[in-house]
């Protein structure tokens, strides 16, 4: 059975870049545009199972650090690893999110193999 | 008033004359203190006149440069608000722009990795196509094929060749055959002779018994009947021969239709190897080629799909360059926001202000008052002009 991932972005293209990355790997891609969105969908997944979650930092309405603090305050993804994949490379940034629940921190541009490899490590095969 | 303070003293003093000299020297000093008083106050009037009419000439002055004042402060807010809507349109139009860039570029560059996706994933297709090919498709299929029909092809020439090789042994048995009925052939040349000797033997016998007479008819009769069994020995040698001949004839014949056969047979499935091993020869060269082929194609469509990946990657400056005129436009906002503000401020403190000083000009009060108590160090926002 395919896993599910749950893909946080307020650009488009971004979200299209990503799921298209993650559809070639053989997930099952679900998208929100903020992090109040990202909430919805993965309360909404099919069986509300999500396997991953890869998510923007800035954001409109909800960024990604309250959204990663939202999900890790939900029992069914507690241990959900959660990807954050942002232009942000500072230190002080990467602090917060990994004290919000972060499990990694992808800096944008990325290439596919990357992320796919980052993946592979993060979740349990 | 100083001529009864002098009066009163001289009657306090007790040597009148003496007083009386020094109350007039006193007095002369005191008319002479009055004449140059009088000349001083004189004077002071005449300057007093020229610096009331300096004073007449520069608050008159005054109050045409505090007009002149007045209008420029008036002209020079008129002109700050106009450069500030001018700004805050500026920012506003700025805004917008940027807003519709990001807006278009998201549209453009979505639309691009929809098609490049869908480009990535025929490839994928196209090179797992071509992979499945080569694996266990049509590509080892073909190969299976061609092997198994040059088996059956060798087989089949192994058993024509057989064949031929059998039909050559039926051959030299049919010569055999034939060897066997010429002899035979001699043999009933044998039975023949022998059936003539018996019929001349016959004769002899008849002969002997007609000399004999009576006595000899019985052995008369039985030379006939063995006469007889002689030409019938000889009649059924004849049609033997006949048999043999026709045996013969028919052998050769056999003989040599099989010869044919075989050398037809022969030839054909020389000619038949020949032809199916150049077809095999064919398929397995175009096999070959389409396998290359098929190998290209699956490298190039792995290049596509490493050349899009890479096309994502730049892509993503996108989402930069997007950050960072939204980083622009953020600033811009808030200018525009306020300067708006301010001058809707501004206007709001034209409006009252209006309603002040028509209000202080109708109990007399006048407007260059406000220019007086004007102080530089008020905020901008302020400004009443």
């Amino acid at each position: 059975m395919a896993k599910t991932a749950l893909v946080v972005d307020d650009s488009t293209s971004m979200r299209q870049m990503v799921s298209m990355t993650l559809k070639g790997a053989g997930f099952q891609v679900i998208e929100g545009g903020n992090g109040q969105e990202g909430l919805d969908k993965l309360k909404g997944a099919p069986g509300s199972k999500v396997d991953l979650i890869i998510t923007d930092l800035n954001m409109p309405i909800m960024d990604g650090l309250a959204f990663i603090r939202q999900v890790r305050a939900q029992s069914g993804s507690r241990f959900t690893p959660i990807l954050m994949l942002t232009t942000e490379s500072g230190d002080a940034r990467k602090m917060e999110g990994k004290a919000a629940g972060a499990t990694g921190w992808i800096v944008k541009p990325f290439h596919p193999d990357q992320i796919l490899k980052v993946i592979d490590k993060v979740l349990p095969s | 008033m100083n001529l009864f303070i002098w009066s009163k003293h001289l009657k306090q003093t007790s040597d009148p004359i003496h007083e009386a000299i020094e109350l007039r020297q006193q007095l002369a000093d005191a008319k002479a203190t009055v004449a140059r008083q009088e000349e001083e106050i004189a004077e002071l009037t005449e300057e007093r006149a020229k610096w009331e009419d300096l004073a007449k000439s520069v608050t008159e002055h005054y109050k045409n440069s505090s007009s002149a004042a007045t209008a420029a402060m008036e002209s020079s807010a008129n002109e700050k608000q106009q450069l500030q809507l001018h700004v805050a349109s500026v920012a506003d139009s700025l805004v917008g722009q940027i807003v519709t860039a990001l807006s278009e570029a998201e549209s453009a560059v979505s639309n691009a990795i929809e098609t490049f996706s869908k480009i990535a994933c025929d490839a994928e297709e196209t090179a797992q196509s071509a992979m499945d090919v080569l694996g266990t498709g049509t590509a080892s299929n073909v190969d299976g094929i061609a092997d198994e029909a040059a088996t059956v092809m060798g087989r089949f020439i192994e058993g024509m060749l057989l064949t031929t090789r059998q039909v050559g042994m039926s051959a030299k048995q049919i010569e055999i055959l034939v060897s066997v009925s010429q002899k035979m052939a001699k043999l009933l040349d044998d039975v023949d002779g022998i059936a003539r000797q018996t019929t001349l033997l016959s004769l002899n016998a008849t002969i002997e018994a007609a000399h004999a007479g009576s006595a000899g008819s019985g052995f008369s009769v039985v030379a006939g009947e063995v006469r007889k069994l002689a030409d019938r020995s000889r009649q059924t040698a004849d049609r033997l021969r006949k048999l043999t001949d026709e045996v013969t004839t028919h052998s050769h014949a056999v003989c040599r239709d099989l010869g044919l056969a075989a050398e037809n047979c022969l030839e054909e499935s020389c000619q038949a190897q020949v032809m199916v091993n150049r077809m095999l020869d064919s398929v397995t060269h175009a096999n070959s080629e389409r396998q290359a082929a098929v190998e290209i194609l699956g490298r190039k469509s792995e290049a596509i799909s490493k050349d899009i990946y890479s096309i994502m990657v730049a892509f993503q400056f996108h989402d930069l360059l997007r950050q960072r005129l939204e980083h622009v436009a953020d600033p811009l906002c808030t200018l525009r926001d306020t300067l708006n503000g301010q001058r809707e401020y501004t206007a709001s403190l034209d409006y009252a202000v209006g309603q002040n000083s028509f209000s202080a000009c109708a109990v007399g009060t006048t407007p260059e008052l406000e220019v007086v108590n004007y102080s530089a160090d008020q905020d901008d926002n302020f400004i009443l002009f």
